[in-house]
């Protein structure tokens, strides 16, 4: 099943779906992302317990630390810039959740622009 | 288009595979039941040139196209099982996280930057990877109303897309041919 916001986590949930939950809700929450991608097939995910995180892929290092890959639709905004609000927001509500510890890198990965013509359909 | 010429390689190459299969099993089925099928190997070409094989001495031609076939066989599988790698434009590397963009994103990211210059009525970006990171080749194809002047028209849409692509180290080649009746400015 789908999980659109950290709410909709139970506790007992993994620690990996519960930090993929923050981060898909702290990118979506990020000025100039449009969207999270999946992919087409739909194999950019994290999922665990039946429940299943998209657009955002967590995978465990050494240390008890996971490295985060954010797949997303940006609207026509600078990038790099993009790429530093995500990782800022996602560290910011990691650090709230107390989760701040384990939080590896944040990739930010660019599936799809949604430009000006297309927002306007 | 590309996706259907895929679909389409895909269906034949699938095809071919049944079609392979089957015609292999019927050869073992006439071999093993010939009796009971009423197929006559014995006195065939084919069982003359089994019988060769069987034979002693080296069989240099059969063992060539033997092996040729194996060899085949395995470079389609690997083809076949190797699991393709999107190549990625990688913006910024670091401790804190990669940041890259599929190269469909960027070029329409680069469309849109040059359809919104001035003096361009109509934009399409062709982007080619390199194989090592912040490697390419950025190709944007501007068409441009008679009054406006192509060297014009070309430094303003590469002021536009500069930025961009240099950031993700594209060599960019701007074409400004004059555009379609009837295509307005943006």
């Amino acid at each position: 099943m789908p999980v659109s916001s950290p709410g909709e986590v139970p506790t007992s949930a993994s620690l990996r779906l519960r930090l993929a939950a923050l981060v898909r809700a702290a990118a979506l929450a990020t000025p100039g992302v449009v969207g999270l991608d999946a992919g087409r097939t739909g194999i950019r995910m994290t999922a665990s317990d039946g429940l299943r995180v998209d657009g955002v892929v967590c995978a465990a290092l050494p240390g008890g630390r996971y490295q985060v890959s954010v797949h997303l639709v940006a609207a026509m905004v600078p990038l790099r810039s993009l790429a530093d609000a995500v990782r800022a927001r996602v560290e910011r509500d990691a650090a709230n959740a107390g989760l701040a510890g384990r939080l590896g890198p944040v990739d930010v990965a660019v599936e799809d622009v949604s430009t000006p013509a297309e927002a306007r359909l | 288009m590309i996706l259907l010429l895929r679909g389409l390689v895909r269906l034949l190459g699938f095809l071919l595979l049944v079609a392979l299969a089957l015609l292999g099993l019927g050869f073992a089925l006439a071999a093993l039941l010939d009796d009971q099928l009423g197929v006559q190997l014995e006195g065939s070409e084919v069982s003359r040139w089994l019988e060769r094989l069987a034979g002693d001495g080296t069989q240099a031609l059969e063992a060539v196209i033997g092996g040729g076939m194996v060899l085949l066989g395995l470079l389609l599988l690997i083809g076949a099982l190797a699991p393709r790698r999107e190549r990625r434009a990688v913006l910024a590397e670091g401790e804190q996280g990669t940041l890259d963009a599929r190269r469909r994103a960027l070029t329409q990211m680069f469309t849109a930057l040059a359809e919104r210059t001035r003096g361009v009525t109509h934009a399409k970006a062709k982007l080619r990877l390199g194989r090592r990171p912040r490697h390419g080749r950025l190709v944007l194809r501007v068409e441009r109303p008679r009054t406006a002047e192509s060297a014009t028209v070309r430094e303003a849409v590469r002021s536009e897309v500069g930025e961009l692509a240099g950031a993700f180290g594209l060599k960019t080649r701007v074409q400004t041919p004059l555009g379609r009746r009837g295509r307005r400015v943006q």
